[in-house]
C-alpha cells in the first residue's frame, strides 16, 4: 500500500514537473499561435494549455486531461469511509470545433465505473443566440452542478447540486445568449432525468424529462455600476414522470454516506431551482435554492396515494482572492502576483449549506418506513471552509474542511452520532 | 405546589412498572402454550411479490402488523433463513423498530419460521422448551396462522428474537458481545491463527457492539480450546466458555437427534454465542433446532472427532460425566412414551392439526407435493417423533455405556428449573 502511494506520489512530482516545463513554454515570446487557432495554415500540432491539432483554419482537435488526487479523512469513521487516498478523476476527452461552427466533445473517466461516459456530444452554433446540442451532456439546471469539476470552488458540491440536480443524460437541447449577452437560455429534452437520479444499480428513474434554464445578467442592460456587470441570477426547472418503485433520491452526506435510503416514489418528479452569482474584482458570491417534489401514487402499504415528498435545499457561498486577481478572468492562468512572483492565486472560500427531506405532510406518526404517510424528516448541514492554490495554470491545490451535522442521528453514518468532521486535500493536475 | 408533587412522582414511577407488566402479560398471552394465534400482516402486494421473487435477499419491506388488538404500522420485514428460504411460504424477520423506535408487547423483533424443513412443524418449539426444561436460555416459541394481506400463509412458528430483550431476561445484562453463528462449512473451532479477524466478523457475527466486536476473546479462546495441555483444558478454556453450559447444550442437541447443529455434518452451525460484560467468559445460546428429531438412532456424538472442542471435552474424565450426566437429565425431562415430550406432541399435533391440514404450502418429503401427502407425511412425521421419544432413551444409553457411563439412580422427580414460558424459575 505505502509503495503504490508513494509511486502516486511520483507520478503527481513528474506531473508537477512537466507542468512547470511546458508554462515555461507557455510564456515564450516567440509562440505566435494563440487558443483560437489564428493565423497558422495546414496541418500543425500546437501545445498552449492543452495539446491541439489543428488543420488549417477548419479544424482544431484538443486533447485534455483531468487528474484529480483526493487525501480524505473522517472523524469519526463511517462505514462509507473512502481510503485515505483516491484517485477521484482520471478524465481524458477530445474537444474541437469544426468550420468554426460545429463544436465537439467526446471525455471518457476511467476512475468511475458507473457512467465512465462524461460529455459526448455535438454542437452546432447557428448564431451566437442559436445552438443546437445533441448528445450526453449535463441537463440545464444548477449553476453548481453544470460547472465542471475542475472549476469548482470547493472539493465537494453543495448537497443539493450533488444530489437534486440531475447531472448528465442523453438528449437534445437549443441554447445560446441574447440581449447582449446578457440573458443565456437553455431548454431540452432527454431520454431519462440524469445520473445522479440513477439507482445504485445504475437504472436510470426518471423517464423522459423536460428541462430549462434561464440565467441574466440584468446589469448588462441597466445602468449600474461596473462592480455590478458580472451578478447574474438565474431560474431552472425541470419534470419526469417516475414510474413505480423504490426510486425516491436518497440523502447522502459529503463522504457518500447515506442518510436518506431510497423510498417508494409513483408519478412526477419536479424540480424548481433559483440561482444568483455575482464576482466583484478577487470576491464571489453565490447561492442557490432547489426544491425537489416527488409524487408517491398508489405507494401507501394499503395502495393509496401518499403525500408528495419534498428535498429541498440551499446553500451560501463566497469567496476571497488573497493574491488580489480578478475572479471572473479565472485564477487558472497562474498569473505572476506583485512581489509575491510565481506563486500563483490563493483563495480563501466558505460555504454554508442546508438539504432538507420530508413529506409534505406532518400529520400522524413520523415513520423512516419507504412507505411512511409521514415521513421521518431528515436534514444535512454543512459548513464548508477552504483554501484553493492555483499554482499555475495546470496545477490546482485545494483543502477544505467539513463539519456536517445531520439531524436524525438514527441515520447517521454512524448511528446515534449527528455530527462529524471531514477533511479533504486535493491535488488537480488539468490540461 | 407541593400536593401535586408526590401523586406525580408516584405517576412517574408507577407508570412505567405498569407498563412493564402490561407487556409482559401481553407476552404471556402471545406465548400461552395452550393458545392458537393469528399473525395479519399487511403489505404493498408489489412489495410482497418483489420479496417472494427475491426471497434469498435480505431486503426489508415495510408492512403493518396485527396481533389481537396490537396494530403496529410500518415495521420492517424481510426473508430470512439459510437452506430454508421459500417463496411461496417465507421465513420472515419482523424488525419493530426498523423504520421508527416502537415495540410490539416489549419486543424489538421476532421470526416467523415457515417450518418449511419440518414436515410436523413443532420440532423447534419441543426442543427450546427442552432447553428451558434444562435451564438454558431459549427462545419461547408458538404457533400461529400468518395472512398476508388476508390471504392464508400457513402455519409459522412464532419466536422471540435472541436479542438484548431476550439476554436481559434470561441473563440479567445485555450489555456484553452477542454474535450469531454464520456457517462457515467445515469449521469445527479449529484455531486460524493469531488475528481476532479470522474470527469474527465470521464465524462469530456481531449482534450487538457491531462497531466494535472485540474479537480478541474469542481468538483466546479457541487458541486455549485447541492448545491448552489436557490436564489444564478445562480452566484454561473455562476462562472464556462457561463448559458445564456448553455441555448441558450438547447433551440436548445430540439427545433430541439434531443433524444441523454444534456436531453437524458439515461444520457448527445454529448457534448464538454471548460475550458476558466486563468479563472473557462467554455462553452458547441455541439456535434454530428444526432439524431435531432426525433419526431415532442418530449417534450421540457424530463428527466429535473433529469438532476440536467436543473431542477435547470427551477427552477429559470429569466433563465427559457430566456431560453423559446431562444427557441422562435431559433424557429424564424429556421421558419416554407417556411422558413430557409425548404428551407435548400429542396435544401439538392436536391444537396445529386443523390449520396445518389448510396449510397449502407447505412441503412433502417426496415430490409431486400435494395437500393430501403434506398432510400424510405430518402424521407420519408426528408418529416418527413419538417413536423416537419412546425408544431414544434405551438407544442413548447403551451408546453412553459403550463409552463407559455408568448410570447413577435416577430421581422420583426432575427438579424443574423452568417455567412453561420459559422463564428461570428463582
Amino acid at each position: 500500500m505505502k509503495t503504490r502511494s508513494l509511486l502516486r506520489f511520483v507520478t503527481v512530482a513528474l506531473l508537477l514537473a512537466a507542468a512547470d516545463r511546458m508554462r515555461a513554454q507557455d510564456t515564450n515570446p516567440d509562440s505566435k499561435e494563440d487558443d483560437s487557432g489564428r493565423p497558422g495554415k495546414g496541418l500543425r500540432f500546437v501545445w498552449k494549455r492543452h495539446p491541439s491539432i489543428r488543420v488549417g483554419g477548419w479544424l482544431r482537435v484538443d486533447f485534455r486531461a483531468r487528474l484529480q488526487m483526493d487525501w480524505t479523512v473522517l472523524n469519526p469513521e463511517t462505514s462509507a469511509s473512502p481510503d485515505i487516498f483516491d484517485f477521484e478523476r482520471r478524465r481524458f476527452a477530445v474537444e474541437g470545433v469544426l468550420f468554426k461552427r460545429i463544436e465537439f466533445e467526446i471525455s471518457r473517466e476511467t476512475a468511475e465505473t458507473d457512467f465512465p461516459w462524461k460529455d459526448v456530444y455535438g454542437n452546432i452554433r447557428i448564431a451566437r443566440g442559436l445552438q443546437v446540442r445533441g448528445g450526453r451532456f449535463r441537463i440545464p439546471f444548477s449553476l453548481e452542478q453544470t460547472t465542471g469539476p475542475t472549476d469548482l470552488d470547493f472539493i465537494e458540491r453543495s448537497r443539493i447540486a450533488a444530489r437534486l440536480a440531475p447531472g448528465r443524460d442523453t438528449g437534445v437541447a437549443v441554447h445560446g445568449n441574447v440581449l447582449k449577452r446578457g440573458l443565456r437560455y437553455n431548454a431540452g429534452v432527454f431520454g431519462n432525468d440524469g445520473d445522479i437520479a440513477a439507482t445504485t444499480t445504475n437504472l436510470r428513474t426518471g423517464q423522459r424529462t423536460v428541462a430549462g434554464r434561464l440565467v441574466a445578467q440584468p446589469f448588462r442592460w441597466l445602468p449600474a455600476p461596473k462592480l455590478l456587470e458580472d451578478f447574474s441570477i438565474g431560474g431552472a426547472a425541470t419534470t419526469s414522470d417516475v414510474p413505480a418503485g423504490l426510486y425516491g433520491i436518497r440523502g447522502r452526506t459529503a463522504a457518500s454516506d447515506t442518510t436518506f435510503p431510497a423510498y417508494f416514489v409513483s408519478g412526477n418528479r419536479r424540480r424548481v431551482g433559483l440561482e444568483m452569482n455575482w464576482m466583484p474584482g478577487p470576491f464571489s458570491v453565490k447561492g442557490e435554492f432547489i426544491d425537489m417534489r416527488e409524487q408517491r401514487l398508489k405507494q401507501s402499504i394499503r395502495g393509496e396515494d401518499l403525500p408528495d415528498m419534498i428535498q429541498r435545499g440551499w446553500y451560501l457561498m463566497g469567496t476571497w482572492v488573497v493574491t488580489g486577481q480578478r475572479k471572473s478572468r479565472g485564477l487558472d492562468r497562474g498569473r505572476y502576483v506583485p512581489f509575491i512572483k510565481r506563486w500563483g492565486a490563493v483563495e480563501l472560500a466558505a460555504r454554508y449549506e442546508a438539504i432538507r427531506l420530508a413529506s409534505d405532510t406532518s400529520t400522524g406518526l413520523a415513520s423512516r418506513s419507504t412507505r411512511a404517510f409521514n415521513a421521518t424528516r431528515q436534514s444535512d448541514r454543512v459548513l464548508t471552509f477552504g483554501v484553493n492554490w492555483f499554482l499555475t495554470q495546470w496545477v490546482k491545490l485545494q483543502a477544505n474542511v467539513l463539519r456536517d451535522r445531520i439531524e436524525d442521528s438514527f441515520r447517521a453514518p454512524v448511528q446515534g452520532v449527528p455530527s462529524y468532521w471531514i477533511y479533504k486535500f486535493r491535488m488537480q493536475f488539468t490540461l | 405546589m407541593r400536593q401535586a408533587v408526590l401523586p406525580l412522582a408516584f405517576l412517574a414511577v408507577a407508570l412505567p412498572s405498569l407498563a412493564q407488566e402490561t407487556k409482559q402479560t401481553l407476552q404471556d398471552e402471545l406465548f400461552d402454550e395452550k393458545a392458537f394465534q393469528e399473525i395479519r400482516l399487511e403489505i404493498h402486494p408489489e412489495d410482497f411479490r418483489k420479496l417472494q421473487n427475491n426471497f434469498r435477499d435480505n431486503t426489508y419491506y415495510p408492512a403493518n402488523l396485527l396481533w389481537e388488538k396490537q396494530y403496529l404500522e410500518n415495521v420492517g420485514i424481510r426473508s430470512k433463513g439459510r437452506t430454508s428460504r421459500r417463496p411461496n411460504k417465507p421465513g420472515l424477520r419482523v424488525d419493530i423498530n426498523r423504520y421508527e423506535d416502537q415495540e410490539f408487547i416489549g419486543f424489538k423483533s421476532f421470526l416467523l419460521d415457515n417450518n418449511i424443513q419440518d414436515l410436523s412443524l413443532i420440532k423447534e418449539r419441543l426442543a427450546m422448551a427442552l432447553y428451558q426444561k434444562m435451564g438454558l436460555p431459549a427462545p419461547r416459541e408458538t404457533h400461529g396462522r400468518l395472512y398476508v394481506n388476508d390471504a392464508y400463509v400457513g402455519v409459522y412458528t412464532i419466536t422471540e428474537s435472541t436479542d438484548k430483550k431476550f439476554l436481559k431476561r434470561w441473563l440479567g445484562e445485555d450489555e456484553g458481545f452477542l454474535y450469531e453463528w454464520e456457517f462457515l462449512e467445515g469449521y469445527r473451532m479449529q484455531y486460524l491463527g493469531d488475528n481476532p479477524g479470522l474470527y469474527s466478523p465470521s464465524p462469530f457475527k456481531p449482534e450487538t457492539n457491531e462497531l466494535n466486536p472485540n474479537a480478541a476473546p474469542l481468538e483466546k479462546m479457541i487458541r486455549a480450546i485447541n492448545q491448552a495441555a489436557d490436564a489444564d483444558f478445562p480452566k484454561a478454556v473455562g476462562e472464556f466458555l462457561d463448559l458445564k453450559k456448553f455441555l448441558t447444550g450438547l447433551a440436548v442437541e445430540s439427545y433430541l437427534a439434531e443433524f444441523d447443529g454444534f456436531l453437524s455434518d458439515y461444520g457448527i452451525n445454529n448457534t448464538y454465542f454471548y460475550r458476558f460484560n466486563g468479563k472473557n467468559l462467554g455462553m452458547f445460546i441455541a439456535k434454530d433446532r428444526d432439524n431435531t428429531f432426525t433419526n431415532i438412532t442418530h449417534p450421540m456424538f457424530a463428527n466429535a472427532n473433529a469438532n476440536v472442542l467436543v473431542k477435547r471435552c470427551l477427552a477429559n474424565a470429569e466433563l465427559r460425566e457430566f456431560l453423559f450426566s446431562e444427557v441422562m437429565r435431559a433424557a429424564s425431562l424429556t421421558g419416554g412414551a407417556d411422558g413430557w415430550m409425548d404428551k407435548e406432541i400429542v396435544r401439538l399435533a392436536d391444537l396445529l392439526r386443523p390449520h396445518v391440514y389448510a396449510d397449502t404450502n407447505k412441503e412433502c418429503i417426496e415430490t409431486p407435493c400435494t395437500l393430501e401427502r403434506a398432510n400424510a407425511d405430518f402424521e407420519n412425521q408426528v408418529a416418527y417423533m413419538r417413536e423416537l421419544v419412546a425408544q431414544r432413551r434405551e438407544i442413548v444409553l447403551t451408546e453412553l455405556k459403550a463409552l463407559g457411563y455408568t448410570p447413577l439412580p435416577e430421581p422420583a422427580t426432575p427438579e424443574p428449573v423452568a417455567n412453561a414460558v420459559g422463564m428461570p424459575i428463582k
